[in-house]
């Protein structure tokens, strides 16, 4: 398993955001994290990135414990937050070189062109971060994450910002990714996104996981007791309700 | 430090000098830059060249006072922090840095040479400022660079012993750092006895800052102090200048040793500091994220249009008493040096208030600029403010009228103080209370209007940006310029009164009040015809 995620908890003071959350993302796999505001999706993937410590539990990415060994874990991971800040002074080519720099990526300049390419951004290749609009710095940020082959991408909220053209772009460069052998996790309010383009679904309510499966377990679910309920109609029933009722109606075969 | 972390401060420090370039490829850019340079050259010049001005007393009270001061500025830092304080980091080097492929303390060694270039630049520019108060150039730049990195190297410290022990450990901390202040008090005026309860106030606290418990205490402040007032290279400031680095170097020991789990506090921070610099941007100013719902003002009534915005302004500046405090701090910091100069017997009463009047006036005009809830703070809403059902002019009246009462009520307090210190002529104390009001109208209309005309965010402006430097500038004159120009209206009115009425001075005064309103209420038309013209569809902030 690409991300192995063990009793997770993460707590500020008083207030608890995520609670006993466990779940693995396979190479290949494309996991769609979803729930509503608050849910616990951004902590879960900034905890994963090494960017907060858990309070309890164990978190792996690519065989390496991101607390214990976070050089080794970060090395393997690609972590894109909803609203990707870009040093605003350096150029698009810049922060290619840079990201190479970091992860010694041999030969980077070859990648970095065809990443350019791929998102529609060889135009913008001198252009300072400053200078791009807000899709453009979402393709250059996510071109970045992809410059050293992550094995493990995390990806918050990746479409925001771009236009038809871009999401369609993007969404075939998460699948390449996952064809190639990378865990893919994506966090997203659009239901829509998660079904076009993930293969499995993990669905948090106020800090706990309330749906764990494949997208066919969850369609089985959303037609279950033959209500034939829409996606969006299953997730709206699902969060609205108490966290740990949806968790015992989760269907068979489902992980819950 | 990992390679590719020298690799992003080089990338950057290029960046700058590209951006830098690329700006004085335009005309406009050019100019600016040459009005900075204007500015900073002769200023360098005057640091490297002209005579000093400091004499043996000046550099006395810098080695007296100097360490304890340096000792002050770095508790205060603490104690005054809001509690979880921690490392900064751009949301830029949070994104990229911190879940890349790093230690800790490669981040840590990154911000710290970061810092030390950010140093080598502002040490400059403060030379400039410091050095004809200081023994040499060189001295002065020296210490004044190895101070700004222990004062960085303090503050980084207590941000990851936070990190360490946690925000409670802190509240503790800084009360444990208090009552330490106490007990250095109390051991330092100890040996005095019962003297300590007849000597003079300035005597006491000569006599405590001598005692050997300060002189510990403010031992490892010492060599930047001593480096400041080194006259000669050899052995002075070599000696000083490597005891202050020993000193800074073990406050980089101590922050690598404390080894610390930062990058959450710090990611956190990150967000909070960027969310402010992004309303600052947008023209909301830094310190509107302290705002806190604590004063709930009732609604002012309609009074033509005034009302509403007045009473949106008046809130948002009720709620943000630290800002308030902050500027009313700015009228009321310069009696401290009055304080100073009258203990040491080199300034009467009488002679300080010119000089004291002076700095009020250079306050107003910064205050005036800086104290916002007016179009300042309003620049990312303009949308809105053009779409109520208000006219222009009573909607800009509304504008104005909170930083008018703020500068108004700074100024008060400050002259309160100035007739307990200074005991001027009461006729002077009552024109200056009826005068602030006209006087800080005229301010604030002059300071919006030109806003208006040339909007620009400070925020992001480098120390090093002559353009910026330029922009500034050209701004000031024009605005001195105005303001003099009403203030010239309303004098010459008034003088023409005091000899028509026999040297009457108050018909003359009352002339002179009424001139000086008129003009500031005949600026609020300009300032609402500007505000008409304000373009929103092209966001032309600089």
């Amino acid at each position: 398993m690409s991300i192995v995620v063990e009793d997770f908890h993460k707590s500020y003071d008083r207030t608890v955001a995520v609670q006993g959350v466990d779940f693995t993302v396979a190479p290949g796999e494309i996991l769609g994290l979803a729930g509503p505001n608050g849910a616990g999706k951004t902590t879960t993937m900034r905890a994963l990135a090494g960017i907060l410590t858990p309070s309890r539990g164990r978190l792996i990415v690519d065989g390496h414990d991101v607390v214990r060994d976070p050089v080794a874990a970060k090395s393997a991971l690609a972590y894109v937050p909803d609203d990707p800040n870009l040093f605003e002074s350096l150029t698009v080519w810049e922060h290619f070189r840079f990201i190479a720099s970091a992860y010694r990526v041999k030969g980077w300049e070859a990648k970095a062109e065809s990443l350019l390419t791929q998102f529609e951004l060889t135009g913008k290749r001198d252009a300072l971060a400053s200078e791009l609009s807000r899709g453009m710095r979402q393709k250059v940020a996510i071109g970045c994450g992809y410059l050293h082959d992550p094995k493990a991408i995390l990806l918050d909220e990746p479409l925001t910002g771009l236009d038809p053209r871009g999401i369609r772009t993007m969404q075939d460069s998460i699948r390449r990714r996952a064809a190639s052998g990378a865990a893919v996790m994506v966090s997203s309010h659009l239901l829509s996104l998660v079904e076009d383009l993930c293969t499995s679904v993990l669905i948090l309510h106020k800090g706990r996981k309330i749906f764990h499966g494949t997208l066919a377990d969850l369609r089985r679910r959303a037609d279950e007791g033959g209500r034939h309920e829409s996606l969006e109609d299953l997730f709206f029933r699902l969060t609205e309700s108490d966290g740990a009722a949806a968790e015992d109606a989760a269907p068979a075969g489902a992980e819950a | 430090m990992d390679r590719s972390l020298w690799l992003l401060i080089r990338l950057r420090g290029l960046s700058w000098l590209r951006l830098w370039g690329k700006n004085l490829r335009t005309l406009k850019g050019v100019l600016l830059a040459l009005v900075g340079a204007f500015v900073f050259v002769p200023m360098l010049g005057s640091a490297l060249f002209a005579p000093r001005v400091q004499t043996a007393a000046q550099l006395d009270a810098v080695r007296r006072y100097g360490a304890l001061g340096l000792l002050a500025y770095c508790v205060l830092n603490v104690l005054l922090s809001a509690g979880d304080r921690a490392v900064y980091y751009s949301p830029a080097e949070v994104n990229f840095l911190f879940c890349g492929p790093y230690r800790p303390r490669q981040l840590l060694l990154y911000k710290v040479a970061v810092g030390f270039g950010a140093g080598l630049i502002t040490a400059l520019f403060m030379a400039c400022a410091f050095t004809p108060h200081s023994a040499r150039f060189l001295s002065s730049y020296v210490a004044l660079f190895l101070g700004l990195e222990l004062i960085y190297l303090f503050s980084m410290t207590i941000g990851l012993a936070i990190s360490t022990f946690g925000a409670l450990a802190f509240s503790r901390g800084r009360r444990l750092v208090l009552a330490g202040l106490v007990l250095v008090a109390v051991a330092a005026v100890w040996p005095l006895g019962r003297e300590a309860l007849t000597l003079p106030p300035g005597e006491l606290v000569e006599r405590a800052l001598r005692s050997p418990t300060v002189e510990a205490v403010t031992l490892p402040f010492r060599p930047f102090v001593m480096a400041y007032c080194s006259e000669r290279v050899w052995p002075d400031l070599a000696v000083w200048s490597s005891l202050a680095l020993l000193v800074d170097l073990a406050f980089l020991g101590v922050v690598l040793g404390l080894n610390a789990q930062f990058l959450e506090a710090s990611a956190s921070a990150s967000v909070r500091i960027y969310e402010k610099l992004r309303r600052a941007r947008r023209g909301g100013g830094v310190w509107v994220g302290d705002a806190k719902a604590r004063v709930t003002l009732p609604m002012l009534p309609w009074w033509g249009g005034v009302g509403p915005n007045f009473w949106r302004q008046l809130a948002s500046a009720l709620r943000s008493p630290s800002r308030l405090a902050s500027m009313i701090a700015l009228y009321v910091a310069p009696l401290g040096m009055m304080v100073l100069l009258g203990r040491n017997g080199s300034a009467s009463a009488g002679n300080v208030l010119g000089p004291l009047v002076s700095v009020f006036l250079g306050v107003s005009f910064i205050v005036s600029s800086a104290v916002g809830y007016d179009f300042h703070a309003d620049l990312g809403r303009m949308e809105d403010l053009k779409t109520l059902p208000i006219r222009s002019t009573r909607l800009v009246l509304g504008q104005l009228l909170t930083p008018v009462l703020i500068l108004c009520v700074g100024q008060w307090l400050g002259l309160v103080l100035i007739v307990n210190l200074a005991a001027p002529d009461p006729v002077f104390v009552a024109a200056a209370v009826a005068f602030a009001l006209p006087g800080n109208l005229i301010l604030v209309a002059v300071e919006n209007l030109y806003f208006l005309w040339y909007p620009h965010r400070v925020v992001g402006i480098n120390s090093f940006d002559f353009q910026a430097m330029g922009r500034q500038l050209l701004l000031l004159i024009a605005k001195v310029m105005t303001v003099g120009a009403t203030a010239a209206a309303a004098a010459a009115v008034g003088a023409l009164f005091y000899y028509a009425t026999g040297g009457n001075l108050a018909p003359a005064l009352t002339a002179a009040w009424f001139v000086a309103l008129a003009c500031g209420l005949g600026l609020v038309p300009l300032v609402a015809l500007a505000f008409d013209r304000f373009d929103v569809a092209s966001d032309r902030a600089e």
